[in-house]
């Protein structure tokens, strides 16, 4: 059983807000998710091994290659079939979303006094 | 339907080959059903302008003689699927006016078989939802009678080729968000093996389960989608260097000798009668074409949506982590400091269903319970899987089981318990569990006239049996023939 001071606890390490009524709803819901899954501590795993990935995972690496900003693939039809390792994308694209900027940069609260 | 957009993919080659027909049609019918279906909201955007050119560049590569396996096939893409330049939201208000400055490896290979997208489709809010009720943009109907849900996550998707807007969709699938609306909308819909298909540029929600897979009106369709996006990305570093096999090649092939593994502990008593009864007289079809029925036992069933619901939201928790309001997606008004910038930005922008999971994946996480929960979890993911080698090692060839355990419910019914929801993901779980590749086809239907699907799942890497089965199936039966007439 979880309180609704677990859950504000749980709720400021996510960075969520929850306001009061919220907060006993999702707290009465969590609690009975958290009650279904129980059955799993009725189940025998002294021998197992724990799972993270269904097929063996190999490490992928490559070569640590500066790469020049480049065109992004053609986005007309058919484009380039070829699936390269993705170019660099410019500071401006990658910039494009951000909420509050100043040239290659982006604008936040002060953080350090 | 106008006759262009009830075409199969090859009756649209052919037709585009003998000048029967234009991509620009093809792609105004599409777009035209589209508006005039807006009632079902399969869509959070239409991109009419760059459609439209795209299918008369389209038009140009035709007579100049160019191919390309999809060749001016009209299809929509999953929102949650990044496409360069076009609003990408997850069905979210955080990403209300994310534009991605990339295409996903999936949208690409999409581009280069020579689709068309005309849209960016609905769906559950970071892909967490078994009923398109917890997207940000509206719930979408089930065009077999639109007061009921289409399934979710991948609801647009799904409804979007039952309605006959496009021939070929790509959803995605984590705990059953393909196979459970292509069941609840009466069409094919395949979840490949983990690994098949890169998963770079798309929204992650749990990535030791996200797959994306294609949507079809039949299996000839969804074989052709499936090969369009599978192989391996050096920009997805889950995804596995197998070779991928010509799909088109299982179908219409016999499955006399084939073992069919019918495993006890999806035929429950909490199945409704309607899909026991669909399921029963699909075995029956199947035995009759020469595959012999196995009974087996999958003993850790009834465990994996209690394995799922700790897993998957944790993995959430850690990968909405990013949504932050800092370098893209929505920020808070105000003077706030960091913190308050965090909190108020994920709160106003996350949906309920997802904040539930977020607190849940890091009170599993969380020290104290991590090896309580977390670890549990995993070590019970193990068991999962290896009733399925085990199955798969000497007992049959391909699994078959209903898709899931109730007809498509009303919209709204079961929106106030989540674990009530949860639950309509129990036999499409375990196989993203395990990484198996899985397809649901359509079966039958439900008194009321709500489409059943049935569920073949099969082993690693074997997505061409699937094919074979679902094939066969399909060549002795009519449901895939029956259209949802909404207008």
């Amino acid at each position: 059983m979880i309180s609704e001071d677990d859950v504000e606890k749980l709720a400021s390490l996510s960075r969520l807000e929850l306001d009061p009524t919220m907060k006993r709803v999702v707290t009465g819901q969590i609690n009975s998710i958290l009650e279904y899954v129980k059955q799993l501590d009725g189940v025998d795993t002294s021998n197992v091994a724990a799972m993270s990935h269904t097929h063996e995972a190999v490490n992928v690496l490559r070569e640590d290659e500066v790469v020049a900003v480049g065109a992004q693939p053609d986005s007309t039809p058919l484009g380039d079939p070829a699936i390269k390792k993705q170019s660099m994308l410019s500071a401006a694209d990658m910039l494009s979303n951000a909420p509050d900027r100043s040239g290659t940069f982006i604008r936040v609260p002060l953080i350090v006094e | 339907m106008s006759s262009l957009t009830s075409l199969s993919v090859h009756e649209i080659r052919e037709g585009l080959k003998a000048k029967k027909f234009s991509c620009v049609e093809l792609t105004q019918a599409s777009l035209k059903r589209a508006k005039d279906l807006a009632k079902l909201n399969c869509f959070i955007q239409l991109s009419e302008e760059s459609a439209l050119k795209n299918a008369a560049a389209i038009d140009s590569l035709i007579q100049a003689g160019k191919d390309a396996p999809l060749l001016g096939v009209p299809v929509g893409i999953k929102d949650v699927i990044c496409t360069k330049g076009v609003r990408t939201t997850a069905g979210s208000k955080i990403l209300e006016n994310f534009i991605p400055p990339y295409d996903a490896t999936v949208t690409r290979k999409m581009i280069t078989a020579g689709t068309v997208s005309i849209g960016k489709l609905n769906m559950d809010e970071f892909a967490m939802g078994s009923s398109n009720e917890n997207s940000a943009y509206g719930p979408v109907g089930n065009p077999w009678n639109p007061d009921y849900v289409p399934g979710g996550s991948s609801g647009g998707s799904a409804a979007a080729v039952a309605a006959g807007i496009c021939p070929i969709t790509l959803g995605t699938d984590t705990g059953g968000s393909i196979r459970q609306p292509a069941a609840f909308c009466g069409i094919v819909g395949l979840k490949p093996t983990y690994g098949r298909v890169s998963r770079y540029g798309v929204i992650a929600y749990a990535s030791s389960l996200d797959q994306v897979g294609a949507f079809a009106r039949n299996v000839r369709d969804c074989a052709l989608a499936t090969q369009a996006i599978c192989g391996v990305d050096p920009n997805d570093a889950t995804s596995v260097d197998k070779e991928v096999p010509n799909f088109e090649a299982s179908l219409g092939r016999s499955i006399k000798g084939l073992r069919v593994g019918i495993p006890k502990e999806y035929f429950i008593d909490g199945l409704s009668p309607d899909v026991k009864r669909a399921t029963s007289e699909a075995l029956k079809t199947l035995e009759g074409l020469g595959a012999i029925p196995v009974e087996i036992s999958l003993p850790h069933t009834e465990l994996a949506v209690s394995v799922y619901y700790i897993l998957a939201p944790a993995e959430a928790s850690s990968n909405l982590a990013r949504f932050d309001g800092i370098r893209y997606g929505h920020r808070a008004k105000g003077d706030l400091d960091l913190k308050e910038l965090y909190c108020k930005s994920r709160s106003e922008g996350f949906g309920r269903e997802v904040q539930r999971r977020i607190l849940i994946g890091a009170y599993v996480l969380s020290s104290g319970f991590y090896d309580a929960f977390y670890v549990k979890a995993q070590k019970v993911r193990s068991l999962i899987v290896k009733d399925f080698s085990d199955a798969f090692k000497d007992q049959c060839d391909v699994i078959v089981s209903p898709t899931t355990p109730t007809p498509p419910f009303k919209i709204g019914e079961k929106v106030s318990d989540p674990l009530t929801m949860y639950l309509n993901d129990l036999f499409t779980i375990p196989v993203n569990l395990a990484g198996l590749p899985g397809i649901s086809l359509p079966c039958g239907f439900s008194d009321n006239g709500l489409p059943i699907g049935l569920q073949l799942i099969g082993k690693p890497w074997d997505e061409a049996t699937l094919f074979q089965v679902a094939s066969a199936f399909e060549g002795a039966t009519t449901w895939h023939t029956r259209s949802a007439e909404i207008n």
